[in-house]
Protein backbone atom coordinates (compact mmCIF):
# COMPACT_ATOMS: atom_id res chain seq x y z
CA UNK A 1 0.00 0.00 0.00
CA UNK A 2 1.34 3.40 -1.02
CA UNK A 3 0.32 6.40 1.00
CA UNK A 4 0.51 10.16 0.60
CA UNK A 5 0.20 12.37 3.68
CA UNK A 6 -0.42 16.07 3.12
CA UNK A 7 0.87 18.02 6.07
CA UNK A 8 2.96 14.96 6.86
CA UNK A 9 5.64 17.01 8.63
CA UNK A 10 3.15 18.72 10.93
CA UNK A 11 2.01 18.09 14.48
CA UNK A 12 -0.20 15.07 13.73
CA UNK A 13 1.59 14.17 10.50
CA UNK A 14 4.98 13.56 12.14
CA UNK A 15 3.53 11.03 14.56
CA UNK A 16 1.29 9.44 11.93
CA UNK A 17 4.13 9.00 9.45
CA UNK A 18 6.33 7.41 12.13
CA UNK A 19 3.54 4.97 12.95
CA UNK A 20 2.65 4.13 9.35
CA UNK A 21 6.30 3.47 8.52
CA UNK A 22 6.26 0.59 11.00
CA UNK A 23 3.25 -1.14 9.45
CA UNK A 24 4.27 -4.07 7.21
CA UNK A 25 1.45 -3.52 4.71
CA UNK A 26 2.66 0.03 4.09
CA UNK A 27 5.22 -0.03 1.30
CA UNK A 28 5.70 3.66 0.64
CA UNK A 29 4.87 6.96 2.32
CA UNK A 30 5.06 10.28 0.52
CA UNK A 31 5.17 13.24 2.90
CA UNK A 32 3.71 16.20 1.00
CA UNK A 33 4.25 19.36 2.99
CA UNK A 34 5.19 22.99 2.33
CA UNK A 35 6.85 23.35 5.77
CA UNK A 36 4.78 26.47 6.39
CA UNK A 37 5.62 26.07 10.06
CA UNK A 38 9.36 25.96 10.14
CA UNK A 39 9.34 22.70 12.01
CA UNK A 40 11.87 20.16 10.82
CA UNK A 41 11.56 17.58 13.56
CA UNK A 42 10.16 14.88 11.30
CA UNK A 43 13.54 14.96 9.59
CA UNK A 44 15.67 14.79 12.75
CA UNK A 45 16.50 12.40 15.59
CA UNK A 46 18.13 9.49 13.79
CA UNK A 47 16.67 6.93 11.42
CA UNK A 48 13.01 6.06 11.98
CA UNK A 49 11.88 2.45 11.90
CA UNK A 50 10.82 1.89 8.31
CA UNK A 51 12.61 5.05 7.19
CA UNK A 52 13.45 3.60 3.79
CA UNK A 53 9.76 3.75 2.85
CA UNK A 54 9.48 7.50 3.41
CA UNK A 55 9.93 10.12 0.73
CA UNK A 56 9.51 13.87 1.07
CA UNK A 57 8.01 16.30 -1.45
CA UNK A 58 8.11 19.95 -0.56
CA UNK A 59 4.94 21.11 -2.20
CA UNK A 60 1.78 22.99 -1.59
CA UNK A 61 -1.88 22.16 -1.98
CA UNK A 62 -2.43 24.80 -4.63
CA UNK A 63 0.22 23.27 -6.88
CA UNK A 64 -2.27 21.45 -9.09
CA UNK A 65 0.41 19.93 -11.29
CA UNK A 66 2.69 18.96 -8.42
CA UNK A 67 -0.19 17.18 -6.73
CA UNK A 68 -1.01 15.17 -9.82
CA UNK A 69 2.59 14.03 -10.09
CA UNK A 70 2.83 13.23 -6.38
CA UNK A 71 -0.32 11.09 -6.53
CA UNK A 72 1.05 8.72 -9.13
CA UNK A 73 0.53 5.10 -7.96
CA UNK A 74 -0.78 6.23 -4.56
CA UNK A 75 -3.52 4.09 -2.95
CA UNK A 76 -4.38 6.07 0.17
CA UNK A 77 -4.35 9.80 0.90
CA UNK A 78 -4.35 11.33 4.36
CA UNK A 79 -5.22 14.99 4.02
CA UNK A 80 -3.94 16.71 7.15
CA UNK A 81 -2.49 19.88 5.65
CA UNK A 82 -4.33 22.99 6.76
CA UNK A 83 -3.91 26.48 7.88
CA UNK A 84 -4.85 26.04 11.50
CA UNK A 85 -6.62 28.31 13.88
CA UNK A 86 -5.33 30.13 16.86
CA UNK A 87 -7.62 31.57 19.52
CA UNK A 88 -9.49 34.65 18.41
CA UNK A 89 -8.05 34.41 14.91
CA UNK A 90 -10.69 36.33 13.06
CA UNK A 91 -8.51 38.27 10.68
CA UNK A 92 -7.64 37.47 7.10
CA UNK A 93 -10.32 34.95 6.31
CA UNK A 94 -9.00 34.58 2.79
CA UNK A 95 -5.92 32.66 3.88
CA UNK A 96 -8.04 30.01 5.58
CA UNK A 97 -10.19 29.82 2.47
CA UNK A 98 -7.20 29.66 0.19
CA UNK A 99 -5.65 26.66 1.88
CA UNK A 100 -8.42 24.77 3.64
CA UNK A 101 -11.18 25.30 1.11
CA UNK A 102 -9.59 25.82 -2.30
CA UNK A 103 -6.47 23.81 -1.47
CA UNK A 104 -8.67 20.87 -0.51
CA UNK A 105 -10.70 21.34 -3.71
CA UNK A 106 -7.47 21.23 -5.70
CA UNK A 107 -6.38 18.01 -3.98
CA UNK A 108 -9.78 16.44 -4.64
CA UNK A 109 -9.52 17.30 -8.34
CA UNK A 110 -6.11 15.64 -8.50
CA UNK A 111 -7.37 12.59 -6.60
CA UNK A 112 -10.28 12.23 -9.03
CA UNK A 113 -7.77 11.70 -11.81
CA UNK A 114 -5.63 9.25 -9.81
CA UNK A 115 -5.62 5.63 -8.68
CA UNK A 116 -6.37 6.53 -5.05
CA UNK A 117 -8.81 4.14 -3.41
CA UNK A 118 -9.16 5.65 0.05
CA UNK A 119 -9.21 9.25 1.20
CA UNK A 120 -9.00 10.34 4.83
CA UNK A 121 -9.61 13.96 5.76
CA UNK A 122 -9.09 15.46 9.20
CA UNK A 123 -11.83 18.03 9.57
CA UNK A 124 -12.57 19.82 12.80
CA UNK A 125 -15.14 19.54 15.56
CA UNK A 126 -15.23 23.32 15.17
CA UNK A 127 -17.62 22.90 12.22
CA UNK A 128 -20.49 22.51 14.71
CA UNK A 129 -19.97 26.02 16.07
CA UNK A 130 -21.42 26.91 19.46
CA UNK A 131 -23.25 24.02 21.10
CA UNK A 132 -25.58 23.75 24.07
CA UNK A 133 -25.49 19.96 24.02
CA UNK A 134 -22.80 17.62 22.72
CA UNK A 135 -23.06 17.57 18.91
CA UNK A 136 -23.27 14.26 17.14
CA UNK A 137 -22.76 13.67 13.43
CA UNK A 138 -26.40 14.51 12.70
CA UNK A 139 -26.19 17.93 14.31
CA UNK A 140 -26.27 20.50 11.49
CA UNK A 141 -22.89 22.25 11.28
CA UNK A 142 -22.92 25.93 12.07
CA UNK A 143 -19.32 27.12 12.00
CA UNK A 144 -18.54 30.54 13.42
CA UNK A 145 -14.87 31.11 12.61
CA UNK A 146 -13.11 31.54 9.28
CA UNK A 147 -11.14 28.43 10.09
CA UNK A 148 -14.19 26.28 10.78
CA UNK A 149 -16.09 27.59 7.75
CA UNK A 150 -13.13 26.74 5.52
CA UNK A 151 -12.81 23.23 7.01
CA UNK A 152 -16.51 22.61 6.39
CA UNK A 153 -16.24 23.72 2.77
CA UNK A 154 -13.27 21.37 2.51
CA UNK A 155 -15.55 18.58 3.74
CA UNK A 156 -18.07 19.35 1.00
CA UNK A 157 -15.40 18.95 -1.65
CA UNK A 158 -14.05 15.75 -0.11
CA UNK A 159 -17.53 14.26 0.17
CA UNK A 160 -17.83 14.46 -3.59
CA UNK A 161 -15.33 11.60 -3.78
CA UNK A 162 -17.51 9.26 -1.74
CA UNK A 163 -19.39 7.54 -4.59
CA UNK A 164 -16.10 6.44 -6.19
CA UNK A 165 -13.51 6.30 -3.40
CA UNK A 166 -13.79 5.14 0.19
CA UNK A 167 -13.90 8.49 1.95
CA UNK A 168 -13.51 9.22 5.64
CA UNK A 169 -14.10 12.61 7.16
CA UNK A 170 -13.09 12.87 10.79
CA UNK A 171 -14.27 15.85 12.79
CA UNK A 172 -11.43 15.89 15.26
CA UNK A 173 -11.42 17.44 18.68
CA UNK A 174 -8.69 19.80 19.77
CA UNK A 175 -5.54 17.69 19.69
CA UNK A 176 -3.14 17.73 22.65
CA UNK A 177 -0.06 15.90 23.84
CA UNK A 178 3.55 15.48 22.92
CA UNK A 179 4.53 15.09 19.28
CA UNK A 180 8.04 15.39 17.87
CA UNK A 181 6.72 18.32 15.86
CA UNK A 182 5.09 20.34 18.58
CA UNK A 183 2.34 22.91 18.32
CA UNK A 184 2.17 25.21 21.25
CA UNK A 185 -0.78 27.24 19.98
CA UNK A 186 -3.27 24.46 20.80
CA UNK A 187 -4.78 25.23 24.17
CA UNK A 188 -3.68 22.31 26.36
CA UNK A 189 -0.18 22.29 24.93
CA UNK A 190 0.20 25.99 25.49
CA UNK A 191 -1.02 25.63 29.06
CA UNK A 192 1.43 22.81 29.71
CA UNK A 193 4.27 24.92 28.35
CA UNK A 194 3.30 27.99 30.34
CA UNK A 195 2.70 25.96 33.51
CA UNK A 196 6.03 24.22 33.31
CA UNK A 197 8.24 27.08 32.23
CA UNK A 198 6.47 30.25 33.29
CA UNK A 199 4.38 29.02 36.20
CA UNK A 200 1.65 31.29 34.95
CA UNK A 201 -1.07 30.41 32.46
CA UNK A 202 -2.87 32.96 30.29
CA UNK A 203 -6.57 32.27 29.85
CA UNK A 204 -8.98 33.80 27.35
CA UNK A 205 -12.58 34.39 28.40
CA UNK A 206 -13.96 33.16 31.70
CA UNK A 207 -12.37 29.75 31.39
CA UNK A 208 -15.72 28.04 31.81
CA UNK A 209 -16.00 27.24 28.08
CA UNK A 210 -16.20 23.53 27.39
CA UNK A 211 -14.11 22.04 24.59
CA UNK A 212 -13.75 18.55 23.14
CA UNK A 213 -10.30 17.04 22.88
CA UNK A 214 -8.38 14.04 21.63
CA UNK A 215 -4.88 12.96 22.59
CA UNK A 216 -2.26 12.91 19.84
CA UNK A 217 -1.60 9.19 20.41
CA UNK A 218 -5.29 8.42 20.04
CA UNK A 219 -5.71 10.37 16.86
CA UNK A 220 -2.63 8.82 15.25
CA UNK A 221 -3.76 5.35 16.30
CA UNK A 222 -7.22 6.06 14.88
CA UNK A 223 -5.92 7.42 11.60
CA UNK A 224 -3.51 4.55 11.08
CA UNK A 225 -6.24 2.14 12.16
CA UNK A 226 -8.48 3.20 9.28
CA UNK A 227 -6.24 1.12 7.03
CA UNK A 228 -7.29 -2.09 8.79
CA UNK A 229 -10.59 -1.47 10.57
CA UNK A 230 -13.75 -2.99 9.10
CA UNK A 231 -15.28 0.43 8.72
CA UNK A 232 -17.33 2.06 6.00
CA UNK A 233 -16.50 5.53 4.79
CA UNK A 234 -18.47 8.41 6.25
CA UNK A 235 -18.31 11.45 8.48
CA UNK A 236 -17.36 10.69 12.06
CA UNK A 237 -16.55 12.60 15.21
CA UNK A 238 -13.15 11.82 16.68
CA UNK A 239 -12.98 13.03 20.27
CA UNK A 240 -12.32 11.36 23.58
CA UNK A 241 -12.79 14.05 26.27
CA UNK A 242 -14.93 17.11 26.82
CA UNK A 243 -13.74 19.40 29.61
CA UNK A 244 -13.65 23.08 30.40
CA UNK A 245 -10.59 25.22 29.99
CA UNK A 246 -10.58 25.74 33.73
CA UNK A 247 -10.61 21.95 34.29
CA UNK A 248 -7.33 21.80 32.40
CA UNK A 249 -5.89 24.47 34.67
CA UNK A 250 -7.12 22.65 37.79
CA UNK A 251 -5.40 19.46 36.72
CA UNK A 252 -2.17 21.30 35.98
CA UNK A 253 -2.31 22.93 39.40
CA UNK A 254 -2.16 19.49 40.93
CA UNK A 255 1.03 18.84 39.02
CA UNK A 256 2.64 22.26 39.28
CA UNK A 257 1.81 23.39 42.83
CA UNK A 258 2.90 27.01 42.60
CA UNK A 259 0.99 27.60 39.38
CA UNK A 260 -0.88 30.86 38.85
CA UNK A 261 -3.24 31.80 36.09
CA UNK A 262 -4.23 35.10 34.63
CA UNK A 263 -7.55 35.79 32.93
CA UNK A 264 -6.83 38.42 30.35
CA UNK A 265 -10.34 39.12 29.10
CA UNK A 266 -12.74 37.58 31.56
CA UNK A 267 -15.58 39.84 30.54
CA UNK A 268 -15.97 37.57 27.53
CA UNK A 269 -17.98 34.44 28.03
CA UNK A 270 -17.24 32.07 25.18
CA UNK A 271 -19.72 29.51 23.95
CA UNK A 272 -19.23 25.84 24.57
CA UNK A 273 -18.04 23.59 21.80
CA UNK A 274 -19.00 20.12 22.89
CA UNK A 275 -18.83 17.15 20.62
CA UNK A 276 -20.15 13.72 21.41
CA UNK A 277 -17.67 10.89 21.15
CA UNK A 278 -18.76 8.26 18.71
CA UNK A 279 -18.33 5.14 20.83
CA UNK A 280 -18.72 2.80 17.89
CA UNK A 281 -15.94 4.50 15.95
CA UNK A 282 -13.68 4.79 18.98
CA UNK A 283 -14.09 1.06 19.55
CA UNK A 284 -13.49 0.14 15.92
CA UNK A 285 -10.37 2.28 15.84
CA UNK A 286 -9.29 1.12 19.26
CA UNK A 287 -9.08 4.51 20.88
CA UNK A 288 -9.99 5.15 24.44
CA UNK A 289 -8.61 7.14 27.33
CA UNK A 290 -6.02 4.63 28.49
CA UNK A 291 -5.13 6.81 31.44
CA UNK A 292 -6.62 9.73 33.35
CA UNK A 293 -6.32 13.23 32.03
CA UNK A 294 -3.91 14.07 34.84
CA UNK A 295 -1.66 11.19 33.81
CA UNK A 296 -1.80 12.46 30.22
CA UNK A 297 -0.58 15.83 31.42
CA UNK A 298 2.05 14.23 33.63
CA UNK A 299 3.39 12.25 30.67
CA UNK A 300 3.47 15.39 28.62
CA UNK A 301 5.35 17.39 31.28
CA UNK A 302 7.83 14.55 31.59
CA UNK A 303 8.77 15.04 27.92
CA UNK A 304 9.79 18.65 28.50
CA UNK A 305 13.51 19.13 28.93
CA UNK A 306 13.54 20.94 32.30
CA UNK B 1 -48.37 26.66 -33.99
CA UNK B 2 -50.21 28.20 -36.96
CA UNK B 3 -48.02 30.16 -39.26
CA UNK B 4 -44.81 29.32 -37.42
CA UNK B 5 -42.08 28.09 -39.71
CA UNK B 6 -40.35 24.80 -39.04
CA UNK B 7 -37.11 26.54 -38.29
CA UNK B 8 -38.15 29.63 -36.41
CA UNK B 9 -40.88 29.61 -33.80
CA UNK B 10 -42.12 33.19 -33.74
CA UNK B 11 -40.13 35.93 -35.24
CA UNK B 12 -36.62 34.61 -34.70
CA UNK B 13 -36.70 31.90 -32.06
CA UNK B 14 -35.28 28.60 -33.30
CA UNK B 15 -37.36 25.47 -32.84
CA UNK B 16 -35.86 22.14 -31.87
CA UNK B 17 -36.32 21.05 -35.48
CA UNK B 18 -34.55 24.14 -36.67
CA UNK B 19 -31.62 23.47 -34.36
CA UNK B 20 -31.49 19.86 -35.50
CA UNK B 21 -31.49 20.84 -39.17
CA UNK B 22 -28.73 23.34 -38.60
CA UNK B 23 -26.60 20.81 -36.74
CA UNK B 24 -27.14 18.20 -39.43
CA UNK B 25 -26.11 20.75 -42.02
CA UNK B 26 -22.89 21.49 -40.17
CA UNK B 27 -22.21 17.79 -39.84
CA UNK B 28 -22.96 17.15 -43.49
CA UNK B 29 -20.23 19.65 -44.30
CA UNK B 30 -17.84 17.68 -42.13
CA UNK B 31 -17.54 20.40 -39.50
CA UNK B 32 -16.45 19.47 -35.99
CA UNK B 33 -18.97 20.57 -33.33
CA UNK B 34 -18.81 21.06 -29.60
CA UNK B 35 -20.81 22.82 -26.95
CA UNK B 36 -20.01 24.25 -23.55
CA UNK B 37 -22.21 24.35 -20.50
CA UNK B 38 -22.24 25.77 -17.00
CA UNK B 39 -24.81 23.17 -15.93
CA UNK B 40 -27.21 25.63 -14.40
CA UNK B 41 -30.88 24.69 -14.50
CA UNK B 42 -31.60 26.93 -17.47
CA UNK B 43 -28.59 25.55 -19.39
CA UNK B 44 -30.11 22.10 -19.33
CA UNK B 45 -32.57 22.97 -22.08
CA UNK B 46 -29.86 23.20 -24.72
CA UNK B 47 -28.14 20.10 -23.33
CA UNK B 48 -31.38 18.19 -23.46
CA UNK B 49 -32.11 19.31 -27.01
CA UNK B 50 -28.61 18.29 -28.08
CA UNK B 51 -28.95 14.94 -26.35
CA UNK B 52 -32.03 14.34 -28.51
CA UNK B 53 -30.07 15.24 -31.63
CA UNK B 54 -26.61 13.75 -31.09
CA UNK B 55 -25.22 12.60 -27.76
CA UNK B 56 -21.70 12.30 -29.01
CA UNK B 57 -21.23 16.07 -29.34
CA UNK B 58 -18.66 16.93 -26.65
CA UNK B 59 -19.98 19.10 -23.83
CA UNK B 60 -17.14 21.12 -22.30
CA UNK B 61 -17.61 22.04 -18.67
CA UNK B 62 -15.25 24.88 -17.82
CA UNK B 63 -13.95 23.66 -14.50
CA UNK B 64 -12.40 26.80 -13.08
CA UNK B 65 -11.60 25.01 -9.82
CA UNK B 66 -13.85 27.47 -8.01
CA UNK B 67 -17.20 25.78 -8.52
CA UNK B 68 -19.55 24.84 -5.74
CA UNK B 69 -19.27 21.11 -4.98
CA UNK B 70 -23.03 21.02 -5.61
CA UNK B 71 -22.47 22.17 -9.19
CA UNK B 72 -19.94 19.40 -9.81
CA UNK B 73 -22.31 16.82 -8.41
CA UNK B 74 -25.11 18.19 -10.55
CA UNK B 75 -22.87 18.06 -13.63
CA UNK B 76 -22.18 14.38 -12.99
CA UNK B 77 -25.84 13.65 -12.40
CA UNK B 78 -27.03 15.39 -15.58
CA UNK B 79 -24.25 13.80 -17.62
CA UNK B 80 -25.50 10.40 -16.55
CA UNK B 81 -29.18 11.27 -16.94
CA UNK B 82 -28.91 12.68 -20.47
CA UNK B 83 -26.09 10.34 -21.54
CA UNK B 84 -23.82 13.27 -22.40
CA UNK B 85 -20.24 13.25 -23.59
CA UNK B 86 -19.04 15.71 -20.93
CA UNK B 87 -15.43 16.87 -20.93
CA UNK B 88 -13.92 18.51 -17.82
CA UNK B 89 -11.89 21.51 -18.99
CA UNK B 90 -9.32 22.59 -16.41
CA UNK B 91 -7.03 25.61 -16.47
CA UNK B 92 -3.45 25.18 -17.65
CA UNK B 93 -2.03 27.51 -15.02
CA UNK B 94 -1.73 25.74 -11.65
CA UNK B 95 -3.59 27.37 -8.79
CA UNK B 96 -0.47 28.44 -6.93
CA UNK B 97 0.55 30.51 -9.96
CA UNK B 98 -2.77 32.31 -9.73
CA UNK B 99 -1.98 34.55 -6.78
CA UNK B 100 -1.65 38.31 -6.76
CA UNK B 101 1.11 40.48 -5.34
CA UNK B 102 -0.34 40.08 -1.83
CA UNK B 103 -0.36 36.29 -2.07
CA UNK B 104 -4.14 36.14 -2.37
CA UNK B 105 -5.96 34.26 -5.10
CA UNK B 106 -6.70 36.41 -8.12
CA UNK B 107 -10.45 36.60 -7.68
CA UNK B 108 -9.84 38.81 -4.63
CA UNK B 109 -8.20 41.58 -6.65
CA UNK B 110 -8.37 40.97 -10.40
CA UNK B 111 -11.38 38.89 -11.41
CA UNK B 112 -10.84 39.61 -15.10
CA UNK B 113 -7.43 38.00 -14.91
CA UNK B 114 -8.85 35.12 -12.88
CA UNK B 115 -11.58 34.53 -15.50
CA UNK B 116 -8.99 34.79 -18.23
CA UNK B 117 -6.80 32.04 -16.77
CA UNK B 118 -9.63 29.76 -15.71
CA UNK B 119 -12.18 30.22 -18.48
CA UNK B 120 -11.06 32.14 -21.52
CA UNK B 121 -7.59 30.69 -21.96
CA UNK B 122 -8.66 27.02 -21.66
CA UNK B 123 -11.61 27.64 -23.99
CA UNK B 124 -9.38 29.41 -26.48
CA UNK B 125 -7.37 26.19 -26.79
CA UNK B 126 -10.56 24.20 -27.41
CA UNK B 127 -11.70 26.58 -30.14
CA UNK B 128 -8.63 25.71 -32.19
CA UNK B 129 -9.78 22.11 -32.41
CA UNK B 130 -13.34 22.66 -33.61
CA UNK B 131 -15.30 24.40 -36.32
CA UNK B 132 -18.59 25.13 -34.55
CA UNK B 133 -19.18 26.20 -30.94
CA UNK B 134 -22.79 25.60 -30.01
CA UNK B 135 -23.35 28.15 -27.28
CA UNK B 136 -26.47 28.61 -25.18
CA UNK B 137 -26.34 32.40 -24.63
CA UNK B 138 -29.66 34.20 -24.59
CA UNK B 139 -30.28 37.78 -25.63
CA UNK B 140 -32.31 38.50 -22.50
CA UNK B 141 -29.33 37.75 -20.23
CA UNK B 142 -27.22 40.86 -20.78
CA UNK B 143 -26.64 43.76 -23.15
CA UNK B 144 -23.54 42.03 -24.54
CA UNK B 145 -25.57 38.98 -25.42
CA UNK B 146 -28.51 41.00 -26.78
CA UNK B 147 -26.18 42.33 -29.47
CA UNK B 148 -25.21 38.86 -30.70
CA UNK B 149 -26.43 37.01 -33.77
CA UNK B 150 -27.51 33.39 -34.15
CA UNK B 151 -24.37 32.67 -36.11
CA UNK B 152 -21.29 34.69 -35.45
CA UNK B 153 -17.61 34.26 -36.18
CA UNK B 154 -15.15 33.40 -33.42
CA UNK B 155 -11.33 33.23 -33.43
CA UNK B 156 -9.52 30.63 -35.57
CA UNK B 157 -12.30 30.56 -38.14
CA UNK B 158 -14.71 28.90 -35.73
CA UNK B 159 -18.42 29.65 -35.96
CA UNK B 160 -20.35 30.44 -32.81
CA UNK B 161 -23.84 29.03 -33.18
CA UNK B 162 -26.33 30.51 -30.69
CA UNK B 163 -29.50 28.44 -31.05
CA UNK B 164 -31.10 29.69 -27.84
CA UNK B 165 -30.40 33.35 -28.52
CA UNK B 166 -34.00 34.46 -28.79
CA UNK B 167 -35.56 32.01 -26.42
CA UNK B 168 -37.21 33.79 -23.50
CA UNK B 169 -37.07 32.85 -19.84
CA UNK B 170 -40.68 31.71 -20.17
CA UNK B 171 -39.87 29.33 -23.02
CA UNK B 172 -36.99 27.91 -21.03
CA UNK B 173 -39.31 27.38 -18.12
CA UNK B 174 -41.93 25.71 -20.31
CA UNK B 175 -39.41 23.36 -21.90
CA UNK B 176 -38.00 22.41 -18.51
CA UNK B 177 -41.50 21.68 -17.28
CA UNK B 178 -42.49 19.69 -20.34
CA UNK B 179 -39.46 17.40 -20.07
CA UNK B 180 -39.33 17.50 -16.29
CA UNK B 181 -35.68 18.56 -16.29
CA UNK B 182 -33.85 18.55 -12.94
CA UNK B 183 -33.04 21.70 -10.99
CA UNK B 184 -29.62 22.75 -9.70
CA UNK B 185 -29.61 21.94 -5.97
CA UNK B 186 -28.55 25.45 -4.94
CA UNK B 187 -31.62 27.04 -6.49
CA UNK B 188 -33.82 25.98 -3.65
CA UNK B 189 -31.34 27.69 -1.33
CA UNK B 190 -32.00 31.02 -3.02
CA UNK B 191 -29.32 31.17 -5.70
CA UNK B 192 -30.58 32.38 -9.09
CA UNK B 193 -27.46 32.55 -11.25
CA UNK B 194 -24.74 30.15 -10.26
CA UNK B 195 -21.13 30.42 -11.33
CA UNK B 196 -17.92 30.19 -9.34
CA UNK B 197 -18.47 30.23 -5.61
CA UNK B 198 -16.31 33.30 -4.86
CA UNK B 199 -18.17 35.43 -7.41
CA UNK B 200 -21.72 34.22 -6.82
CA UNK B 201 -24.05 35.83 -4.33
CA UNK B 202 -27.30 34.58 -2.94
CA UNK B 203 -29.75 37.38 -3.63
CA UNK B 204 -31.48 39.36 -0.94
CA UNK B 205 -35.12 40.08 -1.77
CA UNK B 206 -34.40 43.61 -2.97
CA UNK B 207 -31.56 42.64 -5.33
CA UNK B 208 -31.65 42.18 -9.09
CA UNK B 209 -30.69 39.00 -10.86
CA UNK B 210 -27.62 40.61 -12.43
CA UNK B 211 -26.29 41.23 -8.92
CA UNK B 212 -26.00 37.50 -8.31
CA UNK B 213 -22.64 37.55 -10.07
CA UNK B 214 -19.60 39.79 -9.46
CA UNK B 215 -21.70 41.85 -7.09
CA UNK B 216 -20.27 45.34 -6.74
CA UNK B 217 -18.25 45.22 -9.95
CA UNK B 218 -19.02 46.60 -13.38
CA UNK B 219 -18.03 43.18 -14.70
CA UNK B 220 -20.98 41.32 -16.21
CA UNK B 221 -19.24 38.84 -18.49
CA UNK B 222 -16.30 36.54 -17.97
CA UNK B 223 -14.50 37.05 -21.28
CA UNK B 224 -15.94 34.00 -23.04
CA UNK B 225 -18.51 36.18 -24.73
CA UNK B 226 -16.41 39.29 -25.15
CA UNK B 227 -13.01 37.92 -26.11
CA UNK B 228 -13.82 34.65 -27.84
CA UNK B 229 -15.98 36.26 -30.46
CA UNK B 230 -15.36 38.32 -33.55
CA UNK B 231 -17.56 41.36 -33.63
CA UNK B 232 -18.20 41.79 -37.34
CA UNK B 233 -18.66 45.52 -37.20
CA UNK B 234 -15.11 45.78 -35.92
CA UNK B 235 -13.48 43.39 -38.36
CA UNK B 236 -11.50 45.07 -41.08
S1 LIG C 1 -15.99 33.85 -11.94
FE1 LIG C 1 -14.70 34.55 -10.23
S2 LIG C 1 -13.66 32.73 -9.42
FE2 LIG C 1 -14.55 32.20 -11.43
S3 LIG C 1 -12.87 32.44 -12.84
FE3 LIG C 1 -14.02 34.39 -12.82
S4 LIG C 1 -13.09 35.67 -11.20
FE4 LIG C 1 -12.32 33.57 -10.97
Amino acid sequence: MKILVTGGAGYIGTELVSRLAQMPEVKKIVVYDNLSRPNYNLFLGGKLAGHEKIKFIKGELLDSRGLRLALKDIDVVYHLAARVTTPLAHTDGHLYEQINHWGTAELVYAVEESTVKRFIYTSSAGVYGATTEPADENTPPNPTTFYAVSKLRGEDHVRRLAPRIETFIFRCGNVYGYSRSMRFDAVINRFAFEANFLKRITIHGTGSQLRSFIHIDSITRALAGVLQAPLNGGTYNLVTRTISVMDVVDELKQLVPDLEFILINQHMRFSHLMVKSNEFINKQLNIHNSCSFREDLQNFLSRLSF
Amino acid sequence: MPGASKVFLFWRQMTVEGIRDQIYQYQAKGLRLFTSSSFQSHSLVLLHILSRIDRTIPVYFINTGYHFPETLQFRDYVTELFGLNTVDLKPEVPRFMQRDASGNLLFTSDPDHCCYLNKTQPMDAVLREYDVWINGVRADQSAVRAAMKTEQPAPYGTIRFHPMLDWTAKMIWQYRKEYNLPTHPLEEKGYVSIGCEPCTRRLDPDMQEREARWYGLKKVECGLHTELIVNESKTP
